[in-house]
């Protein structure tokens, strides 16, 4: 079977601001250093690793909204990695991105109508019964209430903007959704909200979703695949629940020895007390 | 265990809009406790009314003892007396609490001085470096002259930890400290603040959304939700028999990296 998405040996490198001369060339520094990897289609890879580890920026290069240094990014076996114009359009349809801060991408002056049907306008695709119709049938999937059509972004708590988000990603019918840190910014009630949608989503559209975070419990709940990066490399991959159970890279066992946890003994009390309480 | 500081009624307003609702606790003498709930809860609130630091147009009623001393019945003088010095507060965002135009070491130097009249700069300095050194940044001597910026987001917290420490507080605040940091450095930073307690007898009240956290530091807890206390008890207590029901809800809610949920794996069925 091939790969939705696939990159190979990703390179980015950033010139240091500063380091240039009239006749040298600043310095490199390389937040992205040869990293592989495949997703398919109705799975989903978790990108994970701390901050500087370079994970969203190969998911920015992955998606087409930067340049790779070098290497390549093949969607459904099509080299994308240089496209353009409208063959660059295309991509942007099947590749949709939703971003941590759903304020921050969410144009407030625009009511909620113009903000999700915008990728369709964007790419000059009919709506069929009108924005408003499209809008509210989105804003249904991703459970909104409908009426709330004509608000503005403000309007809206921190999860029911991060829908709108998802709304407008899922506008195209995306066959690769990006989700950059998509919960971390939400409480923890509404965020395992979004995450139950975006897994109910996934089941019903079949998108293939590569998935940035640094929450590891979250990346549990949530990923088929999980690729461990630190440094701009990827250090371990595999399927979720061997790489949680048996980390192979040293790196990924400090990692998941970081993370707190509520102790198990106290964990198990209260499913005794809740089950107690049922009978 | 005796209570090192006692809120009994506490409320805090904004005009008609009451964010803290008579709220009561108390934390135990060189013991933790956490305060949780969700943005919009009332606890960071809870924590500048503690420190008599509410935003403009706030309104704090109710009563604080802090070692017999009612808190609320202060002039801002005499709490400037007590505030940095005897309660010390850490907050999430260290780049913002610091001063990107002076060292470190002046800064800690600073707060220093400033409840030690008649100490002299130099002596300040070495206090700011030893200060330093209680919470492990290697070559203090050398790094205190640096800048905030040349400091990682962990090596900046242990700045304000340091800050924190160097009056020997009896109560340190911290709101969310380990929020804006990865998840290696946090487990340095919660295990720093446990040290700093075993050594000094500090007692500490943490405020935190991430419950995982708060499990593993907190001897007490409440639990807060639209300015009120849903729930109290020892963290034992409410992490293995939640009463109510929405701390029930909220300990649900949280992912847990040890245990996944099973139909995800049949997705797209190919995995």
């Amino acid at each position: 079977m091939s790969a939705l998405l696939k990159a190979t040996d990703l390179v980015k490198e950033f010139p240091v601001a500063g380091t240039a001369g009239l006749f040298t060339p600043a310095k490199k520094f390389t937040a992205v250093d040869q990293v592989s990897f495949e997703l398919q289609a109705g799975q989903t890879l978790a990108l994970v690793g701390e901050s500087g580890s370079g994970k969203s920026t190969t998911a920015r290069l992955a998606s087409r909204l930067i340049d790779v240094t070098s290497g390549t990014v093949h969607l459904d076996g099509q080299d994308i990695t240089s496209l353009q114009g409208a063959d660059l359009l295309e991509v942007r349809r099947q590749v949709q991105v939703v971003f941590q801060d759903p304020f921050s991408s969410l144009n407030p002056r625009h009511k909620i109508t113009q903000i999700i049907t915008a990728p369709l306008r964007y790419q000059k695709r009919p709506m069929p019964g009108g924005a408003r119709k499209v809008a509210q049938g989105l804003m249904e999937r991703v459970g909104l209430n409908p009426e709330h059509v004509d608000r503005f972004p403000s309007q809206f708590s921190g999860g029911q903007a991060q829908r709108i988000g998802i709304a407008r990603a899922l506008a195209v019918g995306p066959r690769v959704l990006v989700c950059d840190e998509a919960v971390s910014a939400l409480d923890v009630s509404v965020q395992a909200a979004i995450i139950n949608l975006l897994r109910d989503l996934q089941r019903e559209e079949g998108f293939g979703c590569l998935f940035i975070a640094h929450d590891l419990a979250v990346v549990r709940q949530i990923a088929t695949r999980v690729a461990v990066m630190t440094a701009g490399q990827v250090v371990e991959t595999g399927e979720r629940d061997e790489v949680f159970d048996h980390p192979q890279h040293e790196y990924t066992r400090k990692l998941l020895a970081a993370v707190p946890r509520i102790r198990p003994e106290w964990e198990a009390a209260r499913r005794r007390n809740a089950e107690k309480v049922k009978s | 265990m005796s209570q090192l500081l006692k809120a009994n009624g506490l409320s805090v307003s904004f005009g008609a809009a009451k964010v803290v609702d008579e709220i009561s606790f108390g934390v135990p003498r060189g013991g933790t406790l956490g305060i949780v709930g969700e943005s919009g809860s009332g606890k960071s609130m809870t924590s500048l009314a503690i420190m008599g630091l509410l935003p403009k147009g706030g309104k704090r009623e109710g009563s604080l003892d802090f070692d017999g001393t009612e808190l609320t019945a202060l002039s801002e003088p005499q709490m400037r007396a007590v505030r940095g010095d005897r309660i010390a507060m850490v907050f999430q965002d260290p780049l913002s609490s610091l001063n990107p135009y002076y060292t470190v070491g002046t800064q800690i130097a600073e707060a220093y001085r400033s409840h030690r009249s008649g100490v002299s700069r130099k002596a300040a300095k070495q206090a700011a470096i030893e200060a330093m050194e209680r919470v492990h940044i290697r070559e203090a001597g050398r790094r205190v002259d640096d800048y905030p910026h040349q400091f990682s987001g962990g090596m900046r917290q242990r700045v304000m930890i340091a800050m924190a420490l160097s009056t020997d507080p009896e109560l340190i605040i911290a709101d969310e400290p380990t929020t804006a940091l990865d998840v290696t450095v946090q487990a340095q930073i919660l295990e720093l603040l446990a040290e700093v307690q075993r050594d000094t007898g500090a007692a500490l009240i943490l405020i935190t959304h991430d419950l995982a956290v708060v499990s593993e530091v907190a001897d007490e807890l409440i639990v807060m939700r639209h300015g009120k206390v849903v729930e109290t008890g020892s963290a034992e207590q409410i992490f293995s028999d939640p009463q109510h029901s929405y701390t029930q809800a909220l300990l649900d809610a949280v992912p847990r990296i040890d245990d996944s949920i099973g139909e995800l794996r049949t997705t797209g069925g190919k995995a």
